[in-house]
Parts: C-alpha cells; sequence; structure tokens
C-alpha cells in the first residue's frame, strides 16, 4: 500500500501539529487578563445598567468553583460564604431609581434556591433576592430576604411576590433581613400590617436578663430580644441547612404583637458560627453618632430607625445604622446650652477673634483659664506660638494666681477641624497633678467644664467630653498612648478615605474622622467663623457628617 | 519524535509558568500592572494586617480594588472626576498638616512632592510606622479633571522594591477619557 505521506514529510507535518498547539499555549498562558467591566460577557442583557451591573457583580462575587455541590454545604463559622450557594436570575433583574441610587432588584435562580428560617416558620416562607445599589460610580450589592409571618402569608408563599425593596404590602406582616452576597449580616426589619416594629441589629448593648434585655429610657422604652436565623438550600426537594446568626431585634413598647420569639440554632451539621454568641451580645464599639438625628432635628438618645421610609418600600440596607446608642448618654444639646456659658461667652468669643488674626503659617493660641470655679470670667492669658504649622502648646494651671484651666483655643492654619492631639490634650490635663491633687470636687468641676476650641478661617470648634465619656476617652488615650504613630495613622486613613469617597472639603474630613474616632466620648460643636451659633457636628444613620442645629 | 516532546514539553511549562499581566480597568483609568499581581477578594482583604486598626474602616470608604504584588499591597480608588479636591498643592498641604502629628510624635520619616509623570503629574506622600511602609498617591490628568487615588502598604524592608513598584504603577496609568 502505498504511503499517503512519504516519511520525512510526515514528520514535518507532526512538528507543525505540535508548533501550532504550543504557539496556542503560549499565546492562551501569556495574553493579558484584561479586567475591564465591560468586557464581561452578556449577551442575554440588554439593558446595558444590568449588563454592567453584572459584570461587576461577577468580578467581586465569583463562584471558584463553579455551582455548589453537597459538598459545600454545612459550612459554618467565618469560612460561611452564602454567595457560594446561589445564583443571580439575571434575566429577571429590573431597574429604578430610589434614595439617589439605582437600583438593580433580580430574585435567585430557581435552581440554586436559599431559605432562611426565622423561629418556628419554615423557610419556605422566605423569598431572596439580590439588590444592587450603585450611588455615583460605586456598586453595593446585598442579598435581601423577605420572611412572611404565617398570618400574612395565610398559607400563600406566592404572596412573597408581592413584596420587592421598592414596594411592600401595605399590610405586609414579617422580616425584611439584609446581609452581603457573602452572607455577612447588615441589618433587618420586622413589620405588622405594614408598619415597622422593630430592627434588627447586632452590637447592642443592654443589660440582660433570661436571655432578653429590657431598658427604659426617656422618651422612649425598648426592648430586645435575641432572634436566631438559618440559612438553608434547596437542594431537589430538601432542604439542606448552612448557617446560623443570631442578632438582636430592638422593638418599641408597649408592643402587644411582640412578632418574633427567639428560636433555638440547630445542633447538627456543625452549625452556629458566624454570629453573636446567644445571651451576649457584643458591646458597641467606639464610633461617632449624632443621637438621634431624626429629620434634621436632634431627639434624645436613640438611634434606631422605626419610622418607614414613606414610599411604600423597605429601609435600605444599612439605612438604620447600627444602634449602639441604646443607652441613656447625655444629651448633645443639654450639653451645649450647659457649656455655652463657658466657650461661648464674650472673653472666648474676642479671644478666638484675636487668634485668628494672628499673621503667618503657624498655629497661635491661647490657655482659658477661669479666675475662680465659681465665676464665668477669665485670666487674661496671652497669645502664644511655638512658630509651627503643625504645632501649639498649651500650659496647664490650677490655682487661683494663675487661674483654673479650664479650656484652650488654637488656630488650625490648614483649616483641618480639631485633631485626636486636640482631645487628647482635655484628656492629660485631667491627669495634671496641679489637679489630681486638689481633690475629687475639683476634678469633677473641670470634668464638667473642659474644652477644646479649634479655630480656622472658616468655622470655630468645640470639643467637650460627655459626662460618660471619660472612661471610652481614657481608653482610647491608653491606646494612642502605646502606639501614637498607628493610632495618628487611623484617624488619617479615616480622614483620607472619606475625603476620597465622598469629595468633600478638608474640614469636614477631618471631622468625620474624629467624630469616627470618638464616638459618644466627645460632642463636637461647630460653629461658623465669628460666631457663637453653633451646631452639633457627627454622624448620621447614613454614615456621613452632618452639622444639626440644637431646638 | 525527542524534538517533538522536547518542543511540546517546554511549551506547556511555559504555558503553566508564564505570569498573566493584569491590568487595573475602571471608568476613565487603566492601569498596567506589573507581573505578578492579583486581586484579592473581600475576604482577603479583611484578613490583611492593615485591617486590625483600632477603629475598622467603614465599608462605604474602603478602595474597591486591592491586589497583591509579591507581598506588597495596593489600594486603588476610583477615578474621582471633577473633584473639589483637585488642586494638588493644597491637597499636599492637607495631608502635610495631618501627618504633622507623625512629627510631634518623633516620627520623621513623611514626605511628601509633587511631580509629573508622562503627561500626568502626581502627589506622592510616604511614611513609616512600625516596620510598615505607606505611600500613598494621586494622580491627575493634565487637565486636571480626572484623579485617580491609591495607596500601597510594604514592608519597611521592601522599601526599594516599594519604591520601584510605584513608579511603575504610576507611569502606567493612561486615562481613558
Amino acid at each position: 500500500m502505498k504511503k499517503r505521506y512519504p516519511k520525512s514529510t510526515g514528520t514535518i507535518f507532526k512538528l507543525c501539529i505540535v508548533l501550532l498547539i504550543a504557539c496556542v499555549a503560549v499565546i492562551y498562558g501569556c495574553r493579558k487578563d484584561i479586567s475591564k467591566l465591560d468586557d464581561n460577557p452578556t449577551a442575554t442583557i440588554t439593558d446595558p445598567k444590568i449588563a454592567k451591573a453584572k459584570s461587576w457583580y461577577e468580578t467581586n462575587y465569583s463562584k471558584p468553583g463553579g455551582k455548589p455541590t453537597t459538598q459545600n454545604t454545612n459550612a459554618v463559622g467565618d469560612d460561611f460564604d452564602l454567595s457560594q450557594f446561589f445564583s443571580p436570575n439575571w434575566a429577571a433583574a429590573k431597574n429604578y431609581a430610589r434614595f439617589n441610587d439605582d437600583v438593580i432588584e433580580m430574585p435567585m435562580d430557581a435552581a440554586s434556591a436559599i431559605g432562611l428560617k426565622v423561629g418556628s416558620a419554615s423557610q419556605s416562607n422566605s423569598r431572596s433576592s439580590v439588590l444592587i445599589l450603585k450611588r455615583g460610580d460605586t456598586y453595593k450589592a446585598y442579598v435581601m430576604t423577605i420572611v412572611g409571618y404565617p398570618e400574612y402569608l395565610n398559607a400563600d408563599t406566592s404572596k412573597l411576590a408581592n413584596n420587592s425593596y421598592g414596594k411592600h404590602d401595605a399590610n405586609f406582616s414579617g422580616m425584611v433581613y439584609y446581609t452581603t452576597p457573602q452572607g455577612e449580616f447588615v441589618d433587618g426589619y420586622t413589620y405588622k400590617n405594614g408598619v415597622i416594629k422593630g430592627q434588627l441589629v447586632d452590637n447592642y448593648t443592654a443589660t440582660t436578663t433570661g436571655g432578653q434585655a429590657v431598658q427604659s429610657i426617656t422618651p422612649n422604652a425598648y426592648q430586645a430580644i435575641q432572634v436566631c436565623t438559618a440559612w438553608y438550600q434547596k437542594v431537589g426537594e430538601v432542604w439542606v441547612y448552612l448557617d446560623t446568626q443570631c442578632h438582636t431585634e430592638v422593638i418599641e413598647v408597649p408592643d402587644p404583637s411582640t412578632p418574633l420569639p427567639p428560636i433555638t440554632p440547630p445542633s447538627s451539621g456543625g452549625g452556629g458560627g458566624g454570629g453573636d454568641s446567644p445571651g451576649s451580645p457584643d458591646p458597641c464599639p467606639p464610633q461617632g453618632t449624632v443621637q438621634s438625628v431624626k429629620d434634621g432635628k436632634v431627639g434624645n438618645a436613640l438611634k434606631v430607625m422605626l419610622l418607614n421610609p414613606g414610599d411604600g418600600g423597605f429601609p435600605p440596607p444599612g439605612g438604620g445604622g447600627a444602634p449602639c446608642t441604646i443607652k441613656p448618654v447625655e444629651d448633645p444639646c443639654d450639653k451645649l446650652k450647659k457649656s455655652k456659658a463657658k466657650f461661648a461667652d464674650s472673653f472666648n468669643t474676642q479671644r478666638n477673634a484675636a487668634i485668628l488674626t494672628q499673621p503667618g503659617p503657624h498655629e497661635f493660641g491661647s490657655d482659658l483659664n477661669l479666675t475662680s470655679l465659681t465665676s464665668n470670667t477669665y485670666v487674661n492669658t496671652p497669645i502664644t506660638t511655638d512658630s509651627r504649622n503643625d504645632l501649639w502648646t498649651p500650659h496647664f494651671t490650677w490655682n487661683s494666681t494663675d487661674g483654673y484651666t479650664v479650656g484652650s483655643a488654637h488656630k488650625h492654619p490648614g483649616g483641618n477641624a480639631p485633631s485626636p492631639d486636640d482631645v487628647f490634650l482635655i484628656f492629660q490635663n485631667l491627669l495634671n497633678p496641679a489637679l489630681t491633687s486638689t481633690g475629687a470636687s475639683n476634678i469633677n468641676f473641670y470634668k464638667q467644664n473642659a474644652y477644646a476650641t479649634v479655630i480656622t478661617s472658616t468655622a470655630t470648634y468645640v470639643i467637650t467630653v460627655n459626662s460618660t465619656g471619660w472612661g471610652q476617652l481614657g481608653s482610647l488615650y491608653a491606646n494612642f498612648d502605646n502606639d501614637p504613630d498607628g493610632f495618628d495613622n487611623n484617624y488619617l486613613s479615616i480622614a483620607r478615605d472619606y475625603k476620597i469617597a465622598n469629595n468633600v472639603d478638608d474640614a469636614t474630613a477631618t471631622a468625620y474622622a474624629l467624630n469616627k474616632i470618638f464616638g459618644d466620648a466627645i460632642n463636637m460643636y461647630k460653629a461658623p467663623a465669628g460666631t457663637t451659633s453653633y451646631a452639633i457636628a457627627g454622624i448620621d444613620q447614613d454614615g456621613k457628617l452632618v452639622v444639626v442645629p440644637c431646638p | 519524535m525527542k524534538k517533538i516532546f522536547l518542543t511540546l514539553t517546554i511549551s506547556i511549562i511555559t504555558a503553566i509558568t508564564c505570569q498573566a499581566q493584569l491590568i487595573h480597568t475602571s471608568d476613565f483609568v487603566k492601569v498596567a500592572l506589573p507581573d505578578g499581581a492579583y486581586k484579592l477578594n473581600k475576604q482577603q482583604v479583611d484578613a490583611l494586617p492593615g485591617q486590625s486598626s483600632l477603629v475598622k474602616m467603614p465599608e462605604a470608604l474602603k478602595s474597591p480594588y486591592t491586589y497583591n504584588i509579591h507581598g506588597i499591597i495596593l489600594n486603588m480608588n476610583n477615578v474621582n472626576k471633577d473633584s473639589i479636591n483637585n488642586n494638588m498643592l493644597k491637597k499636599k498641604r492637607f495631608l502635610d498638616e495631618l501627618a504633622g502629628s507623625f512629627k510631634r510624635h518623633g516620627n520623621n520619616t513623611y514626605t511628601s512632592i509633587v511631580k509629573n509623570f508622562n503627561n500626568n503629574h502626581a502627589l506622592i506622600t510616604n511614611y513609616i510606622i512600625n516596620n510598615t511602609g505607606y505611600y500613598e498617591f494621586y494622580v491627575q490628568n493634565a487637565a486636571k479633571t480626572l484623579t485617580l487615588a491609591g495607596k500601597m502598604e510594604y514592608n519597611k524592608a521592601d522599601a526599594a522594591k516599594a519604591e520601584s513598584l510605584l513608579n511603575d504603577i504610576i507611569n502606567n496609568v493612561q486615562f481613558t477619557k
């Protein structure tokens, strides 16, 4: 039989094939991985907004192992990643605008159903959706799970589909529960007949008794109940347990219809990780909050959003913030009224103006020493400078000759709000032997009246310490004293990143960072330069710095 | 046949070991990252040592893009368009004033500079705290309409490598509008 190719020709042919394979391999292996968002395949999606959101989502919440298998189930603790157990149904995505966000909302793919079990109700009484909120150039993704109570569903789980982020049934009773795609709890709300009755939170501080915490505060009373939720995945017709998390539900009382009794986490499958320990809620971390700013007014010391958004939809995820302020704390407006008698009197006002007019780029300042503990008159202390752009050194005294230093005022030529060093100056004075040697009544006087004023060309800032904030301030000072550079780098990073993320000026960024770090320990008051129209500068429920006048 | 196997083996090894080059792309900007760069997911970012500061950075403020480049952590923000903070010298004064606290504590490592790279100009700050080096950079187009902010964290011992990497990155910033 005649060979189709001579031997030499066959070798060359084989070599060509091998070289071709090799070239493809090299080109494939060394190609540039262009992670451009728009390049992801979105062939089945015609809406460019949804296509772009899909691309962003898949870039950030990829499934390295493809579709989840039963081997992935029963993952617990920190390793739990909810996003590995569901797929968004992009073909059913809807796009609309709400609360300055571009909203993309879609159900889960039917092949990857997940369910949330709350109380004794079945996980079938829940319906999860993926919510993508785009504000500016920034996307955020959440899993929104709506749980219907039996009295609302009346054995008809199809009613769950009547509810979406932007609109819920007028008689909705149940829960809306927000997590990140990975399953990290954000917040949630419970409803009775379309009205918010409670908020699910983490990081709650209260005295607990028998698994329940009740704390009465004026003017409202709140009850805190532990609520555990458990994730399941539907595999065929069987619900497979995934993970349990426990939270605190805060309900305004009296509420005759407390909707959710706590449930016992399933004991099988090693569940139980990923949430708070039952009965021992985490203490609140120090964080800045304006005490109960509602409708632009400062109310009492509460930060629980139990008001409906007003447009028929659910509150935005994270919109309620972390209500760590469910504890009696000093009303910043009361504090302002009391303290203004000292830091906003005519002497302080004139001294602030005189400091501001000092020429050059250096910091100037003055100690503010009362002539006695029973008057509001001040010693005429000099205005001094260290001839530095970043430093002014105060001089604390506590005697009848030099006066009693309750405050200081200095200029920030660059326009920044008070720094951590300025706050710690107040605390350092508390440790000064000139004060501590004079006894408890003097120390208490100092604590009640201490302040630090920072003057810029556009505003005057005053920092006071909450009567309940000295312990927290001491704790922060210990951290600072242990690692001052690390502490200040934390402050710098927060100011810098807030400025970048929100496109705000220097003063706003630094005021935010200070509030974020010192939280409830301090009050920050801000007035336009040359005035005594002080308002409270703090962080609102959306995590933004706001300046709110007192009534 | 020996040659064939040899060629095939070399090709496969090359394909497997060849490092893919990553290009960071977001609205208005494209940056070719050095070989070996890879993007970190949220869990990896949360596990970084820098995330253990006293007050955690709120999620809304975290840089949306984090890369690991041979042990050096690179964060990139979205490009700020028409920012009110587009004056580099003013921004430098802002950062200098904030970093003044380091000097007050006796840490004199902080430096800042504004310089030109290709058609862009950049503000770069650098300081060292507790054996960790920090670069912050703001790269701006010539028209001052677009600003890319980022930062790098590195081990103090890798200072030379970090500086070289920073220069590479800033040189590779291409604004696409």
